[in-house]
C-alpha cells in the first residue's frame, strides 16, 4: 500500500483539465488581462521610445564625434578588410588640425583588404602607433583598435580612434549604398568597435563573435528579459498555486486529481500565459519596427541593445542563437516557475505570497547582477556560465558572443535540466503536505520536513 | 469488502497523531467518526482517502488500495471553500471533469442537483432573470397595472452575469460544496461536518440528501461533532482520543454496554428525600421533575417502588440508555475539560 501511494506522487493524470481551466480563468482574470496588454504595449513600443529618447542624444553625440585632434598618437594605419571601397581620402575629413596637438592628417595611412597581412601590420606597430581593423562580422562590421604590447600610446586616444574611423567608415558606407530594402537592412545592422586592444589580445579576439559594446549589449538586453519574465512569472505562480490552499479547496481538489498533475498544470498554465504574452509582445514589436523602418525610414542602429527591453536579440543572430536563447529562458522560466510552485504551496494566505516571492526575486537579482558584471569578464565567463542560477543569464550570452565552446554551453543545460528535475521532484514530495499543513510563510526547514511526509 | 482501515499510524517527528485506528464498513451504511478537537479525525481521514502519507497501517476498498482510481470518492472537507471570484458554474465543471463526469453527463448532473439543493438561481442566472420578470409582470396583472418595462440591456446583462462564490452566502455557498461532492455519483462519500452552518431549512434539505444516498447503497462517513445527527445516521462509531481510538462498534450495542441509566422522573411534590434514600444521583431538578443517574434496571425499581409504596402519584417515570452526547463526554470529557485548563 505504501509503495503504492508513493509511486502516484508523480502521476499526471488530470494535467490537461487543471492546465485548461487555470488559463481559462487567467485569460477571464480582467488584473492578468490588463498586466498581460501593458507587457505587450512595453515590448512593442520600447525600441520606437527608446529610439525617440537617444534621437536627441545621438545629435548631441554626433556634434562631439572625435576628430583627428582628440587622437594622440605618432602614426595611424587604416586597415580595410571589407568588400566596402573606402579611400585615405575618405577618412581625411578635418585637414585643419592643428599641428600642435592630435594625429596629422599626413600620418594616416591605408591599406586594402589582402595587400598585407594584419599580423604582419601588427607586429611593425612603433611605440606610438596605433592599428584600426574593418572588418566583417555576422552581423555586420567590425572597427577593432590595436597598439603594441609595449604601446606609449593612451586607452583614451585608442578610443577616439576606432571611433573616428568608425564614424567615417560608417558614412562612406551609407554613401556607396542604394537606399533600397536591402542597403536599409545592411545598414540596420550597424556597425560596432570590437574595444580597445593589445596584439596579443587580438588573436585571443578572433574567437569571438561579438565585440565588446555588442556582447554588451545583448547580455544586458538578455539578462534584464529573463529577470522581468521570471519576476513576472513568479509571482503569477505562487498567486495561482497557493489559490486552493487560500480558498480552502486543497483537500477537495486531492481527492480528484493527483498533486503533482495539480502543481504542474496550475504552472505551465501560468507559464504559457507569460510566454503567449511575450510572443505577442515580440511579434508586434517586429511589426512596429517593420514599420517605422519601412514608411518613417527611422533607423534603430542608434539604439543601444541593452538599453531596452530588446527582443530583437532573438531574431538578430541566426537560428542556433534564438534557439539556444529560447531554450535558456524555458529552462530558467522552469526552474523559477517549478521554484515559485513550492513556495506558493507552504504560504497559508495571500499575505504571505509576498514572502514567496521575495525568495525567487532574490534568486534571479543574484543571477542578475552577476550575469551583468561577472557575465561580461571573460575571466568569470566559463565558471558563471556553469552555475545555475547565474548560468541561466550569462551562458546563452557567452556562447553566442564567441565566449565559450558548444561543450561549456550543453554542459551549462545539463546542470540546469538536472536542477529542474530535482526540483520536480522536491515538488512532487513536498506539495501535498505543504498544501494541507498551516505554515505561515514558506520555511526551508518545514519543505525539507514535507519531503519526509 | 467494503472499506478497511487496519492500524493505521501517523507521526509528526517524534509526535504521534493518529495511533493504531482501525474501523471497517463491511456494508453500506453510515459510520461515525467522532471526537473532541485535535483527536486525529481529520489526518484519519486524509491517510484514509489518500492525501497524507501514512507512517503504517493499511486502508483497503474490496480488498484493494483505495485512492479515486479504484474508488470514486465523494468529499466535504471540514475545511472547505469555493474559488471566490470563478464563476460557480465554470468550477462545479472544473471539479465534475475532474472526477471524470463530462458533456451532457455532466450538465444534467448539475441541473438535476441544483434543482434538488434549490441553488439553480445562483447557476442558471439567466433562467432566474426570467422567472422574477414573469413573476413581476404576473403580479403587476393581478394587481390590474401596467407591467414594468423589461430592463435594458446593461441591467439584464449585470443581473445575467455568471454568479461567483463570494456572492453566496455561506449557507449557499456549503450546498454548493455539497453538490460538488456528490456530481459524481461516489460509492464513498465522506462527510466532514455536513450541517455545522447551516439554517434549519436548508439542514432539512442536505440531510434528506444523505437519507437518499443511503437508501441508494451508498458507504458514508460522517464526523461530527452535533451528536444527535450522527444518533440520526450513523450505525457504527469509533471515538477517537488524543490519537487513540477509545471507543468502537455499534451505536446500539455501546449504549446497552453502557446499561439503562438515565432516569426521568415527575412526581407532584418534593421526593429528594426518598431519591437520596435509594441512593440516587440527582443531575436535575426544576418543579418535581428530576434528571437522576441511576446504577440500572435494579436501582431504577427499587426507587418507583418506594414511591409507591409511599403513595406518591407518579406522573412520569422514563428509563433510557445514555445519548450519544453523554457516552462521549463521559468517554473524552474530563480529559478534554483538564486539558483546556
Amino acid at each position: 500500500m505504501k509503495q503504492n501511494s508513493r509511486e502516484n506522487i508523480y502521476s499526471l493524470t488530470g494535467f490537461g483539465k487543471v492546465f485548461r481551466f487555470t488559463l481559462q480563468q487567467t485569460l477571464k482574470n480582467k488584473g492578468f488581462l490588463v498586466s498581460a496588454i501593458l507587457m505587450i504595449l512595453m515590448m512593442a513600443f520600447m525600441k520606437p521610445l527608446m529610439y525617440a529618447f537617444a534621437g536627441s542624444g545621438s545629435s548631441t553625440a554626433a556634434s562631439m564625434s572625435a576628430t583627428l585632434r582628440d587622437i594622440d598618437a605618432e602614426k595611424m594605419c587604416i586597415y580595410n578588410g571589407t568588400p566596402v571601397e573606402i579611400s585615405l581620402g575618405d577618412m581625411v575629413t578635418d585637414t585643419s588640425t592643428p599641428e600642435d596637438k592630435g594625429l596629422k592628417p599626413e600620418n594616416l595611412s591605408f591599406v586594402e583588404n589582402g595587400m598585407i597581412s594584419v599580423d604582419t601590420l601588427a607586429d611593425e606597430l612603433g611605440a606610438r602607433d596605433i592599428l584600426i581593423v574593418i572588418s566583417t562580422s555576422e552581423k555586420g562590421y567590425k572597427v577593432n583598435g590595436i597598439i603594441s604590447d609595449s604601446s606609449e600610446v593612451d586607452i583614451r586616444s585608442l578610443d577616439k580612434a576606432t571611433e573616428y574611423v568608425q564614424k567615417i567608415f560608417d558614412d562612406v558606407r551609407k554613401k556607396k549604398l542604394g537606399l533600397d530594402d536591402e542597403s536599409l537592412k545592411a545598414l540596420s545592422g550597424g556597425v560596432s568597435t570590437g574595444g580597445v586592444l593589445t596584439e596579443a589580445d587580438y588573436k585571443l579576439e578572433q574567437e569571438k563573435t561579438m565585440g565588446k559594446n555588442e556582447y554588451s549589449g545583448v547580455m544586458i538586453a538578455f539578462v534584464l528579459i529573463v529577470l522581468v519574465v521570471a519576476s513576472l512569472s513568479s509571482s503569477y505562480i505562487v498567486a495561482a498555486v497557493n489559490e486552493e490552499k487560500s480558498s480552502k479547496l486543497a483537500e477537495s481538489l486531492l481527492v480528484s486529481v493527483r498533486p503533482m498533475a495539480l502543481l504542474l498544470g496550475k504552472i505551465i498554465a501560468m507559464l504559457s500565459f507569460v510566454f503567449g504574452t511575450i510572443l505577442i509582445g515580440v511579434s508586434l514589436s517586429m511589426v512596429v519596427e517593420k514599420i517605422m523602418v519601412s514608411v518613417f525610414k527611422v533607423d534603430f542602429s542608434n539604439v543601444s541593445q541593452g538599453s531596452t527591453f530588446n527582443m530583437a536579440i532573438f531574431t538578430s543572430y541566426g537560428v542556433v542563437a534564438f534557439i539556444v536563447l529560447v531554450v535558456e529562458l524555458m529552462l530558467a522560466l522552469c526552474s523559477f516557475g517549478v521554484l515559485s510552485g513550492i513556495l506558493g504551496s507552504a504560504c497559508s494566505k495571500t499575505e504571505d505570497q509576498q514572502s514567496a516571492t521575495t525568495v525567487v526575486m532574490m534568486m534571479s537579482m543574484i543571477g542578475y547582477i552577476a550575469g551583468m558584471y561577472g557575465g561580461l569578464n571573460d575571466n568569470l565567463i566559463t565558471i558563471f556560465s556553469l552555475v545555475p542560477p547565474i548560468s541561466y543569464f550569462t551562458a546563452p550570452v557567452a556562447y553566442i558572443g564567441g565566449r565559450i565552446g558548444i561543450e561549456i554551453l550543453l554542459t551549462s543545460f545539463a546542470i540546469q535540466i538536472v536542477l529542474l528535475v530535482a526540483l520536480v521532484m522536491l515538488a512532487a514530495k513536498t506539495y501535498r503536505v505543504l498544501l494541507l499543513s498551516d505554515s505561515s510563510r514558506p520555511k526551508l526547514s518545514s519543505i525539507l520536513a514535507a519531503t519526509k511526509g | 469488502m467494503g472499506l478497511k482501515v487496519k492500524d493505521l499510524y501517523k507521526k509528526y517527528g517524534e509526535k504521534v497523531v493518529v495511533d493504531h485506528v482501525s474501523f471497517e464498513l463491511p456494508e453500506p451504511g453510515v459510520y461515525a467518526l467522532l471526537g473532541s478537537n485535535g483527536a486525529g479525525k481529520s489526518t484519519t481521514i486524509r491517510m484514509t482517502l489518500g492525501m497524507l502519507e501514512k507512517t503504517g497501517g493499511e486502508v483497503t476498498w474490496n480488498d484493494g488500495p483505495l485512492n479515486f482510481d479504484t474508488c470514486n470518492i465523494g468529499y466535504l472537507a471540514e475545511e472547505r471553500g469555493l474559488y471566490p471570484k470563478y464563476s460557480l458554474m465554470d468550477q462545479i465543471r472544473y471539479f465534475g471533469e475532474l472526477r471524470g463526469v463530462k458533456g451532457k453527463e455532466l450538465t444534467d448532473r448539475i441541473a438535476y442537483w441544483a434543482e434538488r439543493l434549490k441553488v439553480e438561481e445562483y447557476l442558471y442566472p439567466e433562467k432566474a432573470a426570467e422567472l422574477e420578470a414573469k413573476q413581476r409582470e404576473e403580479e403587476a396583472r393581478a394587481m390590474g397595472i401596467e407591467p414594468e418595462q423589461p430592463k435594458s440591456g446593461l441591467q439584464l446583462k449585470k443581473k445575467m452575469k455568471p454568479k461567483s462564490a463570494d456572492q453566496l452566502s455561506k449557507g449557499n455557498q456549503q450546498k454548493i460544496q455539497f453538490l460538488i461532492a456528490l456530481l459524481s455519483d461516489p460509492e464513498l462519500i465522506v462527510l466532514d461536518e455536513p450541517f455545522s452552518g447551516l439554517d434549519p431549512v436548508n439542514a432539512d434539505i442536505l440531510k434528506e440528501v444523505v437519507r437518499e444516498q443511503i437508501a441508494a447503497g451508498k458507504y458514508i462517513i460522517m464526523s461530527s461533532h452535533q451528536m444527535e445527527v450522527v444518533e440520526e445516521f450513523c450505525t457504527d462509531i469509533t471515538i477517537l482520543h488524543r490519537s487513540k481510538v477509545v471507543l468502537s462498534g455499534n451505536l446500539n450495542e455501546i449504549k446497552k454496554s453502557f446499561g439503562r441509566v438515565n432516569l426521568k422522573l415527575k412526581v407532584e411534590r418534593d421526593v429528594s428525600a426518598e431519591i437520596e434514600a435509594a441512593g440516587v444521583e440527582i443531575l436535575s431538578e426544576k418543579e418535581h421533575e428530576y434528571n437522576l443517574r441511576v446504577t440500572g434496571d435494579q436501582q431504577a425499581n427499587q426507587l418507583l417502588k418506594s414511591l409507591i409504596e409511599k403513595n406518591i402519584p407518579v406522573v412520569k417515570f422514563d428509563l433510557s440508555e445514555l445519548s450519544l452526547h453523554e457516552i462521549f463526554v463521559r468517554e473524552v470529557g474530563d480529559e478534554v475539560s483538564e486539558t483546556e485548563q
